[in-house]
């Protein structure tokens, strides 16, 4: 299945009893504006709700010069990344999870960097997949939950049906979030705090 | 709030004023719009874009105004005339009249023509605009007296800058024109291309008062004549009174004719109004008759006859009936067979008033002129009791006339402004009065009222209406017939109208008041027994503040309109049914100023016909009728435009082979390698609404063949043909738009909507060939709906931000517009579906719901515009609204 955004945002239109668009990039009726406004956030809100397994990334990280109080190396914030999961090294790969980093804004370069006190850092992060093709169905309906819960009072005037939706979009997204654990396949080991103490 | 739905169902206040916006407690409120542009309002509640206009001709002189006039013969026969400076022409059937050879008649010399003569000479028609008497026509021509010209055209009297104040009345044929500074006349129809302007003559009045001054009297020096002196005591006569009438009342005493006749023999001849008697005394043998002459003495009449043998003496008399001896005749006493004795005859007529009318021929001086007596004049003494005719030069001429009670009347001299004159009945040139008066007598009645305001409109409702500039007055006889002793006038109402000729619908009339902005009905009210109305424009009075309307004229069929034109060239409509409640007003503009309006019977349907002042002349234009056809490529939706359709229909047959071969009765015309467009066929039905190429022709076949590739096309397994086919040849240049030269036109090309174009060299040319177009100045139809307003429980909607998110259009026969919350936030909305490519989209009926695109707005409205060459009818509008 390949999906469009024109796709996308029909079946958040569909959930307004909305007409269908035809294409979204040349149509000028207040639906497809709407859409057009709407979806960048939404999609990039959608990125941030957990790991979606199809736009998780990991990657080396870009030092730079920069200079945080506190930090010994900060590093560029990727900017294809929606939202940094983890900042590690090689060494701790396998905890990467409780490794130390922190986001920051510099405004001399007017960027935001990552900290962390690693010398060759890797991330995990959400990559902002805008080809629409590869996303995961789950994901395609999610944006369009939500982009009809952001765009129901605006195009229907009726704010309840946005709440409706909205509970919808949380639904799919608890759904998506189930189904991407069966896909990790690299669980973290477990060990009782008994045998941690034993050092 | 949530998402409420209320729905408009009808628009029949049509556009209301800004004054009413609050006035949502009006029911009108409920059916009103705040804009109406170019849309029409139906009766029934809903709106449709008014159609466009086709070009028929350019007026005469492009740079004075020229004014419709229609003159309706029968339903079936009616002409629009162009009145123009010093000329009229003639349109019937959607074009103008003109004349070819064959009508005219070849031209000679010498011959006297006078201005308004056609002939032909070479080849051409020709049209003399200076009278001459011919020599060579070269030299005519050069000279100017004669121009190329086969338009139809009668030259008249009426200056440009008087056309407007014309005033007509109609009877059969006949156009009877009026005008304070001319002389009434008549327009009369002899043929298409045959149309005679005549003199309205009376020769018995009317007339004004009689003289009372005793210092004033006139004289004639021979009672009868061709051409007599006229001497006055006293300045009476003035230059401007050639032509006019004048009356002269003689007392002529009574008479007596004595004679002894002793032998056959006659009296002499004495004058008589109605009675005389006869006297004889002797004794006699013979027979003795009396006899009439009313021409003279040339031919007499036996009236009675007597005789005695020596036995018998007269003493008798006899009255004349006065209806059929209206004038004062001549009676003597003739024995006609003598036997013996001597009869003493006295023959004696009663005293009476000599009515004479003599017409002025030539003014010397305010003391003496010469006159054609007309009716005979009683005696050459100079008398007081004279009357001066009441229209002349010097007194001037009614303004303005009406047919009533088969009697024709006119109003409003410039000298007696409050006049009313009506002629005999039946006997449309005659004003004659008898002596004792008969119902039948010409009529003249004056309007006593406050103040001196000239008539300016006759209409017939009945009694006759006479509306002046200070007053409406009813002019009838109680419950009988009109006639010069039971004639009243009665003031109606104190409203005072304006120069504008009223319009009649049904049984009332709908008139513009007397500051000329202010329209009114006038109709017969039971109640109060007298004519009354109201203020139709009270609603939407902004379309008439600070404007004055020139013209109107009333649209019966299909729709009950009243078409307005206003004084800067937009045109208003006013959708008129008072039993039904609806009073909807609309305003139309074009590209160019509307400057007069006529409305014509066409096909079983009223056509509006105007003259608009464009960038390229002053046209003459009619506006299409709505079609009831739903096939895109039939609409014509432009302006000052023309339709291109010409279909070959003699199809008689088309075989089912490959490939098919086309048999016409006529020669087609088509060329190998022409495009055409074929539907309508009945049978062979694959080959409808398909372009072919044409192929292997001759003077009435040819074969189809693929439009792109040349192949034959395969008509093997085709149904048989049965009949019906239309062909169309397809065209990419399209001519003869050369009054658009240099304009931005729209185009509509088999039902498709091409990029405007401007025209070049009469000119366009479009991407794709098409059979059938529509090609004209594009115009934009608006329509704006009120802010909405309902009962909500926490009391009003107004004043509280109001947001419409959707809207449900319920369209009949539309495609194409552009919704939106207001006119400045449009988008293009309706976007049609195609069912293939190649076929125009269909024309839809039925709900289209879109989206509005409106945020929280003060006031909630839904603003519509149709920019496309196409039609669109709004039976309904359903907002979905929420309130903040």
């Amino acid at each position: 299945m390949s999906i469009s955004k024109t796709d996308i945002c029909n079946l958040a239109l569909n959930h307004l009893a909305m007409k269908s668009l035809v294409n979204i990039d040349t149509e000028t009726t207040p639906s497809a504006t709407a859409c057009n406004l709407y979806y960048e956030p939404v999609r990039d809100d959608t990125f941030r709700e957990f790991r979606w397994p199809f736009a998780t990334v990991r990657a080396a990280l870009v030092l730079t010069t920069d200079e945080v109080l506190g930090w010994t190396y900060i590093y560029l914030y990727p900017v294809k990344a929606v939202t940094i999961w983890s900042v590690f090294d090689e060494s701790t790969v396998d905890d990467k999870d409780t490794q130390e980093y922190e986001v920051i804004f510099i405004p001399g370069t007017n960027r935001r960097v990552i900290c962390t006190q690693k010398e060759t850092a890797y991330a995990e992060y959400t990559y902002k997949v805008e080809d629409t093709t590869i996303y995961d169905a789950k994901f395609a309906q999610a944006i369009g939950y939500k982009l009809a819960a952001m765009l129901a009072h605006q195009l229907t005037g009726s704010a309840e049906l946005g709440l409706k939706l909205l509970e919808a979009y949380q639904g799919i997204v608890g759904e998506a979030k189930r189904i991407s654990y069966s896909e990790r396949l690299k669980k973290p080991v477990q060990t009782s705090s008994y045998q941690n103490s034993r050092g | 709030m949530t998402v409420v739905r209320k729905i408009q169902t009808s628009f029949s206040s049509g556009e209301l004023s800004p004054s009413l916006y609050s006035r949502v407690d009006l029911n009108r409120y409920n059916t009103g719009l705040r804009k109406c542009k170019n849309f029409i309002v139906h009766p029934h509640g809903g709106v449709s874009n008014r159609a466009g206009t086709k070009h028929v001709a350019e007026t005469k002189d492009s740079t004075k105004k020229s004014r419709l006039v229609k003159h309706i013969f029968s339903e079936t026969q009616a002409y629009q005339l162009e009145f123009g400076d010093e000329y009229v022409r003639f349109f019937r059937n959607h074009g103008q009249l003109g004349l070819t050879i064959a009508d005219t008649d070849a031209w000679t010399t010498p011959t006297a023509y006078v201005v308004g003569d056609f002939v032909d000479n070479g080849g051409l028609v020709y049209y003399c605009i200076v009278a001459h008497t011919s020599g060579t026509f070269a030299t005519d021509l050069a000279a100017g007296k004669w121009v190329q010209q086969s338009i139809y055209e009668v030259p008249t009297p009426y200056a440009g800058a008087d056309i407007f104040d014309l005033k007509f009345e109609r009877s059969a044929d006949v156009l009877y024109i009026f005008h304070k500074d001319y002389k009434t006349r008549t327009l009369s129809r002899y043929g298409d291309t045959d149309w005679r302007v005549a003199e309205y003559e009376s020769e018995d009045g009317p007339f004004m008062s009689e003289n009372i001054s005793t210092a004033l009297t006139m004289a004639v020096s021979a009672v009868t004549g061709t051409a007599v002196d006229v001497t006055t005591v006293g300045s009476i006569l003035d230059d401007d009174h050639v032509n006019a009438l004048f009356k002269m009342v003689h007392y002529i005493p009574g008479q007596v004719a004595t004679t002894a006749f002793t032998s056959t023999a006659s009296s002499t001849e004495i004058s008589c109004f109605t009675t005389w008697r006869l006297i004889s005394h002797g004794t006699w043998t013979g027979k003795i008759r009396v006899e009439k002459s009313t021409d003279n003495g040339s031919t007499w009449t036996a009236l009675r006859d007597f005789s005695s043998g020596d036995d018998f003496n007269i003493n008798t008399y006899g009255t004349e009936d006065i209806e059929a001896n209206p004038y004062p005749f001549l009676v003597r006493c003739t024995c006609y067979s003598y036997t013996s004795g001597t009869a003493n005859v006295d023959l004696t007529t009663d005293n009476y008033f000599n009515t004479g009318i003599i017409k002025m021929l030539t003014v010397a001086s305010a003391t003496a002129g010469t006159a054609e007596v007309l009716t005979a004049v009683g005696t050459t003494a100079a008398t007081v009791a004279w009357s001066e005719g009441a229209w002349s030069t010097y007194r001037g001429f009614p303004s303005v006339g009406a047919f009533n009670e088969d009697r024709l009347c006119f109003a409003a001299t410039e000298d007696e402004p409050m006049n009313i004159w009506m002629t005999r009945t039946g006997n449309y040139e005659s004003f004659g009065v008898s002596s004792t008066l008969l119902a039948t007598d010409a009529i003249n009645i004056k309007l006593l009222a406050r103040q001196l305001n000239a008539v300016n409109n006759l209409i017939s409702l009945g009694d006759l209406a006479a509306m002046s500039t200070g007053s409406e007055w009813k002019i009838g006889a109680d419950r009988t017939t009109l006639t010069p002793s039971t004639v009243y006038a009665r003031p109606q109402s104190y409203r005072g109208t304006s120069d504008v000729t009223p319009a009649i619908i049904g049984n009332q009339m709908i008139y513009v008041q007397a500051n000329g902005t202010v329209v009114r009905n006038y109709s017969y009210d039971y109640s109060s027994d007298s004519y009354t109305g109201s203020d139709l424009r009270i609603l939407s009075e902004h379309l008439f503040n600070n404007y004055n309307i020139v013209e109107m004229d009333y649209q019966q069929d299909p729709n009950s309109i009243v078409w307005i034109v206003r004084d800067d060239g937009i045109m208003l409509s006013l959708t008129y049914m008072e039993e039904q409640d609806v009073i909807a007003w609309s305003w139309h503009e074009t590209e160019g100023d509307i400057e007069s309006v006529s409305v014509i019977p066409q096909d079983g349907y009223d056509e509006v016909w105007m003259t608009v002042n464009r960038d390229g002349g002053i046209f003459v234009e009619y506006m299409e009728q709505r079609l009831t056809s739903t096939d895109p490529s039939d609409q014509y939706y432009v302006d000052c435009g023309l339709q291109y359709d010409n279909s070959i229909t003699d199809i008689t047959g088309i075989t089912a082979a490959t490939p098919p071969v086309v048999t016409t009765t006529a020669d087609h015309g088509l060329s190998d390698g022409d495009l055409i467009d074929i539907e309508g066929v009945v049978g062979m039905t694959e080959l409808n609404g398909n372009r072919y190429k044409v192929a292997n022709k001759a003077a009435k076949t040819f074969e189809l063949t693929e439009e792109d590739t040349g192949d034959d096309i395969v008509g093997a397994d085709y149904t048989a043909y049965v009949s019906g086919a239309e062909v169309r040849k397809c065209y990419s240049t399209f001519s003869g738009l050369s009054h658009l030269e240099g304009q931005t036109v729209a185009i509509l090309g088999n039902g498709e909507v091409y990029p405007q174009q401007v025209v070049a060299s009469g000119e366009i040319t479009i991407s794709r060939a098409c059979s059938k177009i529509s090609v004209g100045l594009p115009y934009t139809s608006d329509f704006e709906t009120l802010n909405v307003e309902m009962p909500i429980k926490t009391g009003t909607l107004q004043g509280r931000p109001v947001k419409i998110a959707n809207v449900t259009f319920r369209l009949l026969s539309s495609r194409g517009g552009w919704i939106g919350p207001n006119e400045d936030t449009l988008y293009e909305a309706f976007t049609p579906e195609r069912l293939s490519l190649g076929t125009a989209p269909l024309l839809f009926s039925g709900d289209v719901r879109e989206g509005l695109g409106a945020g929280y707005e003060s006031g909630g409205r839904i603003f519509y515009r149709q920019v496309d060459p196409l039609p669109v009818t709004i039976s309904a509008v359903i907002p979905e609204l929420v309130a903040y």
